[in-house]
């Protein structure tokens, strides 16, 4: 509420601003330079780079002035049932997005209470965050194994029939991955739980339990709101990770998985651009991939006022 | 029942479900904990049992001895200085460049605040794998590729991902505190330093923690820019003892420097979540 | 306030300076050139650290020889998988260095689009004689301007590997099958024999769980293909070939192997242990053995069994095929010491002690064969006498790069192409068919135009 009476005082600022308002702008822009600055060092000159690169059929090792081909790395991609198949995988693999939150939130919830050995517990969920990658993908081959995999003894132990192949099978192989993934990042979205629920005023609590809320109506009520902020974060900055994953697959699968069915679309950009050396056509993915995910944030930031809640 | 989830009165009731959750979060912990202690038991393995072996956990036979060769490796060591040397500068100075940047993102008026702030995400969306090489000319061509200027100095002009946090963060403080510290007489720099950086002391301690463990772990980057070897950094060390053909690869001692490698971003966890967790009591924020 | 604007510009403008004065500071010491007149060469290879050590040694040791004219070698190296990435961003960077690698496949697109030193003048200027490399190899490296095989050489070999086939003796014991003939490769059908005696259950549990051998699709398949005369692609590279009829025999008798005679693991059993996972673990009685392979196999705590090298089985033309590798030394165009730069070159590439700890006839463990014919008779006989670790049937090896007439090597197809986009698909889609969910014919029938598809795209991509 008070949000949309700060813009529009702002607004009403803005053909004359007071000196106070002036100096303000002045100042809130040398604040953010920094950043600025450091995109137009390292970030402009390179996208501008690879933008020129995807107008023609760079190689790695030819010119690219000398194999200008315009648009048509670009229409090429339109059709590329490749390029739309990762695509299509990738989106499958955000469904890990929300789970991730709530069982995260969840946890952080809990750890923040005072239990003892909680710091310890905290500790140990971050493990997998920090684990080495080599180690973590022999564990989860291990976990996933068709023959003696953990999840298969415990599918034969319980159903009393033998578990799918989970990475040998174009539909499983999806699923082992957003498991692969939640439990990887859980301990990321965890912290960033515990830190934005160390935001929220006691006394709420305190007010709520007065009026005879109970713990789960508290959670909904008072913690869910509150850390929303922190979830929009982990949304966006989830969706904008969530469409360049490829370490993940390369740990887990060989070569894309049965039938390429677990490569994501930049698996397949490195595959293209390296691998084939089609460096041109790599960056023309790139663009492409890099609209999709704009335009996905940016209706995400139009549609954060419904949800999202700040103090003010 | 509990009566309420954090604080307060501990009730009976709130005590028992301490108890579950202990029970719930610590089954949750062994899952999450297993990949280190498996990666401790491998670094007592034979090559033929990781290689071969139906993935059993338990070494047979046992086989010490990698851990000091490890620490004999001259490379390791100065993979773990030079990981220093990057993490130190780019945490500092880009702790502070961020932490700014995020507060003036916030809290501050200024034309075109939103769009900036895009563009700056923006930088995100484009995959690492085609600014790559662009980005690898550019270092060529300022000399930096025998050195880790560039690992370190585009860290210094701040992380769009910290600045979005520390965003977030301050969009649950009050407006007001901006105009009443102004109506204090302080400036615009001070607002940020007296008033705000001590409020998101806690969510800028998370994300440096992210940022450290970023940097210790990162491995791509440093490949590609830092050919030298005097300047390789600690994963980049480890991936060395790595070998294209899985049969010459030394596990056991690829195993025994990831848990060394491991150790200073969980002490460094262990010690600073208090930072984190009790950054409220500074935060001062009344409901 | 203005304390503290004042502070922040300062803190900006410093920022600046040191980033300018630092990129000056380091640009300037660039160059090929130093004061003193002397050259300062640059290297650039993958290695594994075995490998890194011993070429340290022969540069250091080149160093050394050359005082007066070299002032310094700086000397990097990478890991295989990031090489060509890095090698990428120096060609764009326009900065290669003097001297790196090149693998057959690339021969032809860096000499034509000007990264690669014609060797073969400065070879001669120099004094240096090829005579003494296997100019089978050295064959891969020539061009004459329009195809690869003949013409100006463009790089000395760093090594030639041979992908040959192994089998594991204890394997053989315990089922009472005598040995492979290490003179004669079998055919396809005493082939399966053997592989049947040796596909068991060994613990009596009612599942088998030892197999005659396990394959890799990807890189044990062209044996089959091109024993039975046929071939991925026409000779040129321009044509997918995988509907001759020969071609797809071959691959009907290397899936039947899997579903008929049901002498491997299946698709599934690959899948939780993999196919070479297995023969580390003694569960199949032939895997492949490459010359890289031989140190690590040797070693008790990498493969605690005995064993011995043999040849892959022969279809229809009555040779054994495997596929062979190499990488060789190359000399950047733009060097500013290209006699330097080759002279090192043609050390690292035959530099007998180098060559020596490199094939494991010195103190270290082999990771390739020596390059010089005249050490190869001195490393047989080592082999022979026992006073090296190698299996006793090291001729299997040689057999392949020279060639027999029952034993022969070639390149793979994809070496011949732009790039492996084409090949690539055949591999994945594979797997189904080896798991008998896709009937074969329909595979080839499908797949072929695909594959025609990315070939010429990628053909057309190159020119």
């Amino acid at each position: 509420m008070a949000k949309t009476t700060v813009t529009k005082a702002a607004k009403a600022g803005s053909p004359r601003m007071s000196d106070m308002a002036l100096k303000e702008q002045r100042w809130g822009r040398l604040f953010v330079a920094a950043p600025f600055i450091g995109f137009c060092l390292f970030s402009a000159f390179p996208i501008v780079f690879a933008f020129v690169a995807s107008l023609s059929n760079w190689t790695g090792t030819n010119s690219i002035f000398a194999n200008f081909n315009g648009l048509s790395n670009y229409i090429e991609l339109f059709t590329d049932s490749r390029f739309w198949m990762t695509v299509g995988t990738t989106i499958i693999y955000m469904i890990g997005i929300p789970v991730g939150m709530i069982l995260g939130l969840l946890i952080a919830t809990a750890m923040n209470r005072k239990i003892p050995g909680v710091k310890i517990l905290r500790t140990m969920y971050y493990v997998p965050v920090i684990s080495s990658l080599v180690a973590v993908a022999i564990l989860w081959a291990w976990v996933f194994n068709y023959d003696f995999g953990l999840l298969n003894l415990i599918i034969q132990a319980i159903s009393g029939k033998h578990g799918p192949n989970w990475l040998g099978n174009e539909f499983w192989v999806k699923v082992a991955m957003i498991i692969f993934m939640v439990w990887k990042g859980l301990g990321t979205s965890v912290i960033l739980y515990l830190s934005g629920l160390q935001n929220i005023p006691r006394d709420y609590y305190e007010a709520a339990s007065i009026d005879g809320a109970n713990g789960w109506q508290a959670f909904r009520n008072i913690t869910v709101p509150l850390v929303s902020p922190v979830t929009f974060y982990l949304l966006i900055t989830g969706i904008i990770g969530g469409f360049q994953v490829f370490v993940e697959v390369s740990v887990m699968v060989t070569n894309g998985g049965l039938n390429y069915s677990a490569a994501t679309v930049v698996y397949y950009l490195w595959d293209t651009a390296f691998k084939h050396q089609r460096m041109g056509y790599g960056s023309a993915m790139a663009f492409v991939l890099a609209i999709i995910i704009f335009i996905v944030t940016a209706i995400n930031f139009k549609g954060q006022d419904k949800w999202v809640k700040t103090i003010d | 029942m509990a009566k309420a989830s954090s604080g307060g009165v501990r009730s009976k009731g709130s005590r028992a479900l301490d108890k579950v959750l202990l029970v719930v979060l610590s089954l949750g912990a062994v899952i999450m904990v297993f990949p280190l202690f498996y990666m401790i038991m491998c670094s007592f393995m034979t090559k033929n049992q990781i290689l071969s072996a139906n993935f059993s956990i338990i070494p047979n036979p046992w086989r010490g001895g990698m851990y000091s060769e490890v620490l004999h490796k001259g490379l390791f060591l100065s993979g773990i200085r030079n990981s220093l040397t990057v993490a130190i500068p780019v945490l500092v100075v880009g702790g502070f460049t961020s932490s700014l940047a995020a507060f003036s993102f916030a809290k501050l008026r200024f034309k075109g605040r939103e769009q900036m702030f895009l563009a700056l995400l923006a930088t995100m969306m484009i995959p690492f794998a085609v600014v790559m090489i662009p980005q690898y000319v550019m270092f060529t061509k300022m000399g930096w590729t025998n050195s880790l200027l560039p690992l370190i100095i585009p860290g210094l002009f701040g992380n769009v991902s910290i600045i979005f946090f520390l965003r977030q963060n301050l969009s649950s403080i009050p407006n007001d505190m901006v105009d009443a510290a102004k109506i204090d007489g302080c400036t615009f720099f001070q607002i940020y330093y007296k008033v705000f950086l001590p409020m998101m002391k806690g969510a800028l301690m998370t994300q440096i923690i992210l940022w450290f463990m970023g940097i210790w772990n990162d491995y791509l980057a440093p490949t590609i820019f830092v050919q030298s070897e005097k300047w390789y950094t600690l994963q980049v060390v480890i991936r060395s003892f790595n070998d294209q053909y899985a049969v010459n690869s030394n596990y056991p001692l690829i195993m025994a420097a990831s848990v060394i490698a491991m150790l200073p971003t969980l002490l460094l966890f262990f010690f600073f979540q208090r930072y984190i967790i009790e950054s409220m009591a500074l935060s001062g924020v009344k409901g | 306030m203005k304390k503290a604007s004042r502070f922040l510009k300062r803190l900006g403008c410093l920022a600046m300076a040191s980033i300018l004065a630092l990129s000056c500071l380091s640009g300037c010491g660039g160059g090929g050139g130093s004061s003193d007149g002397k050259a300062k060469l640059k290297v650039f290879f993958f290695a594994n650290d075995h490998e890194k050590e011993i070429f340290q040694q022969i540069i250091d040791k080149f160093k050394a020889a050359h005082t007066d004219e070299i002032s310094d070698i700086e000397f990097q190296i990478t890991t295989q998988s990031e090489y060509a990435t890095t090698l990428t961003g120096m060609m764009t960077a326009k900065d290669l260095p003097d001297v790196f690698y090149v693998g057959p496949e690339s021969v032809k697109n860096f000499v034509d689009n000007g990264y690669l030193a014609d060797l073969t003048p400065l070879l001669s200027e120099a004094n240096i004689s090829t005579d003494d490399l296997p100019q089978n190899i050295l064959n891969v490296y020539r061009y004459d301007g329009t195809q690869t095989g003949s013409g100006d050489l463009y790089a000395l070999p760093k090594d030639l590997s041979t992908f040959a086939y192994g089998y594991n003796k204890d394997v053989f014991d315990a089922a009472g099958v005598p040995y492979p003939d290490p003179n004669k490769p079998y055919t396809y059908d005493e082939f399966v024999e053997v592989c049947k005696k040796l596909t068991m259950d060994t613990n009596g549990d009612g599942e088998i769980d030892q197999w005659g051998a396990s394959f890799a699709d990807l890189y044990m398949l062209y044996p089959f293909i091109w024993s039975n005369g046929a071939s991925f692609t026409s000779e040129d590279g321009k044509k997918i070939t995988i509907s001759d009829p020969k071609f797809v025999e071959a691959l009907q008798k290397y899936i039947d192997l899997t579903l008929v005679h049901e002498v491997t693991p299946t698709v599934d059993q690959d899948t939780a242990l993999g196919p070479y996972q297995r023969w580390i673990a003694g569960q199949t009685g032939f895997y492949a053995a490459a010359t890289w392979d031989v140190a690590s196999f040797m070693d008790p705590e990498t493969f605690p069994y005995n064993w011995d090298l043999c040849y892959y089985p022969t279809l229809s033309t009555g040779v054994s095929y495997t596929w062979s590798g190499t990488v060789g030394f190359c000399v950047s165009a733009t060097s500013e010491h290209k006699e330097l730069a080759v002279e090192l070159a043609s050390y690292l590439s035959t530099d007998a002690e180098g060559q020596k700890e490199l094939s494991g006839m010195g103190e270290t463990v082999s990771v390739q064969l020596p390059n010089p014919l005249s050490l190869q008779e001195e490393f047989k006989q080592m082999v022979a006498d026992g006073s090296m670790k190698y299996p006793s049937n090291v001729d299997v090896m040689f057999n392949y790069l020279n060639g027999t007439d029952y034993a022969k090597t070639r390149m793979t197809e994809p070496t011949y192409t732009p790039n492996s986009a084409w090949i690539d698909m055949f591999w994945e889609q594979l797997t189904d068919v080896k798991a008998g969910r896709r009937d074969l014919n329909e595979f080839i029938e499908t797949i072929e135009p695909e594959m025609q598809e990315a070939l010429d795209k990628a053909w057309e991509t190159a020119n």
